[in-house]
C-alpha cells in the first residue's frame, strides 16, 4: 500500500461502496483527504442544531473540510432560533456547486448578508428553492448574485404581502441559464421574476401558474426547449 | 401575514380566472417542446397557452405526455383538441427545418380512437405523427 501512487489510492477510495465510504478517512493518513472529500461532498442539514455544530466545530480552513462540500441541502428547518445561522454556515461553503433549500426558511436579513459578503456562491451552478418560506423580491437578490448559475428551480414560494409591485433593484445582466424551472408560484411572483429579466435555454413551467407567458417572452430569444406541465386541479374545472 | 400558496388552492379554485393570454413574440431558436397533460385531459388554459405561440420556425418536435390516469374517451374530439390541431397545423406550415414538424404521442389506452383521426389539420399541413408504444411517454 505504501508504494501505491496517491492517484491510484484515490481511485480505490472512490470505488469503496457508499455505506463504507465514511470509514475511508480513518484508515491511514494517505486515505484521509480523499476519504473526507468523498464523505463531505454531499451534505444534508435537517436541524438547526446540526447547522450550528457545523460552523462551531469544523475548522474554517478555506482548503479544508468545508471546501469539500459540492452539494449542500437544507431540509425542513422552518424556523431558526438564530436567524443568522443559515448565513453563517453558507459562508463556510466557498466552493459549493449545488444548493437545495427545501421547506426551510430563508431570513430576508440573511439574504442581504450573504449577498453583501460575496463569500458564498462564486462556484454555484445549481440552485433549487422549494417552499423556502420567502418571497421572490426577498430572494431574487440572492439568485442574481451567483455569477456562474446555470440551473434554477423555484417551487412554491410564499406570496408576498404587501404586493410585490415594486421594480427589482437588480436585473439579469448576463447570458441565459441552461435551465429554469418554475412551478406553483403566484401571479405577482412570476411577474417579478419576469421583471428581473431572467433568461434560459430550457424553460420548464407549470401551466397552472398565471402569467407564465411573461417568462416565455423573457426567454424568447434564447429558449431552445420548452416544457409545459399541464394545468392541475382547478384549471381542469375551469376548462 | 405570509401565506403558502398550497394553503390557498381551494380559494384559487373558486376564483379560477386568468388574464387572456397575449400573443408571444417569435421563438426563433425553439427546437423542441414537451407538453405534459394531467389526468389525460387538456385544459383550456393549456390550449390557450399553446395557441399564443405563433412563430417557432426551428421547432422540430413536440412531445405530448400524460399521466397514468386513463384519458377520457371523447377528449380527442373535444373543441380544445380541435383548437390544438389548428395550432399544430399552423406551426407545421411555418417550420423552416429540413424535416417536417414531428409530434410524439402515445396511443390512447382505451377505445378505438386513432390520433390520425383526431389531428386532421396537422396531417394536412405536412406534420408527422410518431405514435410510440410502451411506457416511455408516460410522465408519472
Amino acid at each position: 500500500m505504501e508504494s501505491l501512487a496517491q492517484e491510484l489510492l484515490d481511485v480505490i477510495i472512490d470505488h469503496v461502496p457508499s455505506p463504507y465510504a465514511h470509514h475511508c478517512s480513518l484508515v491511514a493518513r494517505r486515505w484521509r483527504r480523499r476519504g473526507q472529500q468523498r464523505y463531505f461532498s454531499h451534505l444534508v442539514f435537517a436541524r438547526e442544531i446540526d447547522v450550528v455544530r457545523w460552523y462551531t466545530n469544523i475548522p474554517q480552513d478555506p482548503d479544508g473540510i468545508p471546501s469539500y462540500a459540492q452539494d449542500v441541502e437544507f431540509q425542513s428547518i422552518r424556523y431558526w432560533r438564530d436567524p443568522t445561522a443559515l448565513g453563517r454556515v453558507l459562508k463556510c461553503f466557498s466552493r459549493v456547486k449545488a444548493l437545495t433549500i427545501s421547506e426551510t426558511r430563508i431570513p430576508s436579513s440573511e439574504v442581504r448578508n450573504i449577498v453583501s459578503s460575496g463569500e458564498f456562491g462564486r462556484e454555484l451552478t445549481s440552485l433549487f428553492l422549494i417552499s423556502p418560506y420567502s418571497t421572490v423580491p426577498a430572494l431574487m437578490p440572492l439568485v442574481l448574485s451567483f455569477p456562474n448559475l446555470r440551473e434554477l428551480m423555484i417551487d412554491s414560494l410564499t406570496q408576498s404581502d404587501p404586493p410585490a409591485s415594486i421594480l427589482p433593484d437588480k436585473t439579469w445582466k448576463r447570458g441565459p441559464l441552461q435551465s429554469l424551472e418554475l412551478s406553483w408560484l403566484w401571479r405577482r411572483e412570476i411577474e417579478y421574476i419576469a421583471l428581473c429579466g431572467v433568461t434560459s435555454r430550457r424553460v420548464d413551467l407549470s401551466a397552472g401558474d398565471a402569467m407564465i407567458e411573461k417568462i416565455i417572452a423573457c426567454s424568447s430569444e434564447t429558449m431552445e426547449e420548452l416544457v409545459l406541465q399541464g394545468a392541475r386541479l382547478f384549471l381542469n374545472v375551469a376548462a | 401575514m405570509l401565506t403558502s400558496p398550497l394553503d390557498l388552492y381551494p380559494l384559487m379554485a373558486s376564483v379560477g380566472t386568468f388574464s387572456p393570454v397575449v400573443p408571444l413574440p417569435p421563438l426563433p431558436v425553439l427546437t423542441s417542446m414537451e407538453v405534459a397533460i394531467h389526468s389525460g385531459s387538456l385544459s383550456a388554459r393549456l390550449a390557450d397557452l399553446l395557441s399564443c405561440i405563433h412563430s417557432a420556425p426551428a421547432l422540430s418536435s413536440i412531445t405530448f405526455k400524460y399521466s397514468k390516469a386513463t384519458p377520457v374517451g371523447d377528449i380527442p374530439a373535444s373543441h380544445l383538441w380541435i383548437d390544438v390541431d389548428r395550432w399544430l397545423a399552423r406551426l407545421a406550415m411555418h417550420v423552416k427545418t429540413k424535416r417536417s414538424l414531428s409530434l410524439v404521442l402515445k396511443p390512447w389506452p382505451e377505445g378505438n380512437l386513432e390520433w390520425e383521426e383526431c389531428l386532421p389539420e396537422f396531417r394536412k399541413a405536412g406534420g408527422e405523427l410518431n405514435v410510440i408504444t410502451g411506457s416511455s411517454n408516460r410522465w408519472s
